[in-house]
């Protein structure tokens, strides 16, 4: 009994200890409501000048380095240009990210930058936004919805393409066999990276492609297939891999053939052991991201927006295509 | 009618037995008013510090948000009070969503929301089957479950989402009636229903049997196989019908949707006070357990909390859920 008694308070104290603790939590982490009312009171029709917007930011993912490096970006130019930012995780979840959204727009943010998870899935959400008036901006990923997506900030893949076919044609002076690790089969990213790549060779027909297959992104299908391609092409001149793993394990079996540095082996994204791969000589060129400047483009979109400039739709992002040469002179900040 | 003679006639032989469960029933302990004087002090305390949480528009919101766990608790409730649990919920959410989807682009509205609930009862009688007459434990027989059944849910999708479902589909999911969200409705209908069945019927009786001793329930003619059964089948059909919500609001049938649901369901019901070793709960309880993660997780968003900190709010609310629990035992005992 007398134990009992003391097993009730000790449950009592662990509640008031977790109230508290969640209290404590939310009200130190939150000055943005008061804040926010008092800036609007005295700013009131003095134009957006003075007011201090807070922006609801959405990613898709809390865990890939894409998204990690986004949000800092974001978070760094929005102190830069004083605007809060109030960020809901969703973790590829595309029900949490409804909600968080959901609750963004009850807590009266200025607009939303979102990164949708499904598009489809999305939809409601952008919609009950549209509905209380608040804009929403598209990064990374765009429901291609005018009607209730303000603009999308993104990337044109197509040009990515394009600029590494460019840049392979000039090095093969216009002539070679090449051979191409296409990525994913169906994905709208490795479609649209084939496409502008085809595009540009299209224009040299001296160079021809010898082998296409598609796979999994990973470096043991860069090996694999690499490796079918000698076989089949003794003669090869280049590879083009859809992402840095594939050309890093294509790399591998360039290596091990003995053809380093014989073979030009494209990639793309700019992970860091492609980058170090780059730097070191082994991997020819590859196109990093940026996603850091990606997410500083992002907010500025959102700001000018609020302050009531028209952006463009799509705000394009600029990727980077980088060979050893370049990284050499590069300043590390363009890289980010 | 044979059957019914043959009920009353265990119902005779377990009176004692069915008269503590009546009397366990109506004691209001008091950690039964633990969860209602938490919900209180967690909405009043989000009251005072936020201005938008007590607006019905929010609160509205907060009921469009936890329709989905509250229908998937539900049927977890019957499950943990027969002495069971079930992981498999999350990826029946998955698969119910994602097999009406594929069904209903074809097939219509009604074929696919048939084939949807029909996965989920299939899956729960495979549970119940294995766990009561081959004695497998529920912990790695609903584990197993929830990797077939995601499995199977990436299978016929293909893993990519199913789009293009009809519009009138999605009012289900995101439409109102006087302002008030459908799904919100749905989540009454099931809980007035589940509260009727586990008061007023002697299934609801057995199950409370079942889950506080089952060879005692055996041995009093109760035939426990069918009620373990029962009590998983009717925890895929819930598990089921929320995957259909879920599509419903995100207006395609994504296969990893649902993904970690099954331990908030768990979660919540434990909050709402029953015990995981079975014969304990209340569906009510388990309504207030879902609208404390559900407030919780509105009112530390509204909050601007981080979402790190947020996770380890969340999940010493679980623990403490746990600790009450362990009290409340050993105050019973």
């Amino acid at each position: 009994m007398f134990s009992a008694q003391r097993k009730k308070i000790l449950g009592l104290a662990l509640l008031m200890m977790f109230l508290f603790t969640t209290l404590m939590i939310g009200c130190s982490s939150s000055p943005t409501p008061g804040e926010k009312t008092s800036e609007n009171k005295t700013s009131g029709d003095t134009k957006s000048k003075t007011k201090t917007f807070t922006v609801g930011v959405v990613l898709a993912s809390s865990t890939n380095p894409l998204y990690v490096s986004m949000n800092k970006g974001i978070q760094d130019k929005a102190k830069e240009l004083g605007v809060n930012i109030r960020s809901v995780i969703a973790d590829e979840d595309q029900t949490r990210q409804n909600n968080g959204i959901q609750d963004l727009i009850t807590a009266k943010v200025d607009a939303l930058l979102v990164s949708p998870i499904t598009l489809e899935g999305a939809i409601p959400a952008y919609e009950s936004a549209k509905e209380a008036g608040i804009p929403v901006i598209s990064i990374a990923r765009t429901l291609k919805r005018q009607d209730i997506e303000t603009t999308y900030v993104g990337m044109d893949i197509v040009q990515d393409g394009r600029n590494i076919g460019e840049w392979l044609a000039k090095k093969l002076n216009g002539k070679g066999k090449v051979a191409m690790l296409k990525g994913v089969a169906g994905a709208s990213f490795t479609m649209d990276l084939e496409k502008g790549f085809k595009e540009a060779i299209a224009k040299y027909p001296e160079i021809k492609i010898v082998g296409e297959v598609n796979s999994a992104i990973t470096k043991e299908q860069g090996l694999k297939n690499t490796e079918n391609f000698l076989t089949a092409n003794p003669q090869l001149d280049a590879i083009y891999a859809a992402n840095d793993e594939l050309a890093l394990g294509s790399l591998q079996a360039v290596e091990t053939a003995g053809r380093l540095n014989k073979i030009l082996i494209t990639g793309y994204n700019g992970t860091p052991p492609g980058l170090a791969a780059v730097k070191g000589g082994k991997m020819t060129v590859t196109t990093v991201l940026r996603p850091y400047g990606w997410g500083q483009l992002g907010i500025q979109t959102v700001f000018d927006v609020l302050n009531g400039k028209t952006a463009p739709n799509p705000v394009a992002h600029e990727t980077k295509l980088v060979d050893q040469e370049i990284l050499k002179n590069i300043n590390p900040d363009e890289l980010k | 009618m044979n059957g019914l003679a043959g009920l009353d006639q265990t119902q005779n032989s377990m009176t004692s037995e069915s008269n503590t469960i009546k009397t366990q029933l109506k004691k209001r302990d008091w950690g039964q008013l633990l969860v209602p004087v938490m919900l209180l002090l967690l909405a009043a305390g989000l009251t005072f510090f936020n201005e938008y949480f007590f607006t019905l528009g929010n609160l509205l919101n907060v009921l469009q948000q936890i329709s989905i766990l509250a229908i998937i608790s539900a049927g977890m409730t019957f499950v943990i009070i027969g002495g069971g649990f079930d992981l498999s919920v999350g990826s029946v959410v998955a698969l119910s969503g994602s097999l009406s989807a594929i069904v209903m682009v074809r097939y219509g509205v009604g074929a696919g929301i048939a084939a949807g609930l029909l996965a989920g009862i299939l899956v729960g009688f495979i549970n119940g089957s294995l766990i009561s007459r081959m004695n497998i434990s529920p912990f790695i027989t609903t584990l197993g479950m929830l990797v077939i059944t995601k499995g199977v849910a990436l299978g016929v999708t293909g893993g990519a989402s199913v789009l293009n479902l009809p519009k009138h589909f999605a009012w289900l999911g995101s439409g109102h009636i006087i302002g008030i969200p459908v799904s919100g409705f749905i989540v009454v209908v099931v809980f007035l229903i589940g509260i009727v069945v586990l008061r007023n019927t002697t299934f609801g009786i057995k199950t409370y049997a079942v889950g506080g001793n089952k060879e005692a329930a055996r041995l009093l003619g109760v035939k426990v196989n069918r009620i373990i059964t029962a009590t998983y089948v009717i925890c895929g059909f819930t598990a089921a019908l929320a995957g259909v919500l879920l599509a419903a609001r995100l207006r395609s049938g994504d296969p990893t949707a649902g993904v970690g649901m099954e331990l908030f369901s768990i979660a919540a019901v434990i909050l709402g006070g029953a015990s995981l070793h079975g014969g304990q709960g209340f569906l009510s309880q388990t309504l207030l357990g879902v609208l404390f993660i559900g407030i919780l997780e509105n009112g530390l968003n509204l909050m601007n909390v981080p979402y790190y900190w947020q996770q380890v709010v969340i999940g010493s609310v679980f623990i403490l859920a746990a600790c009450i629990g362990m009290v409340r035992k050993q105050d019973t005992r």
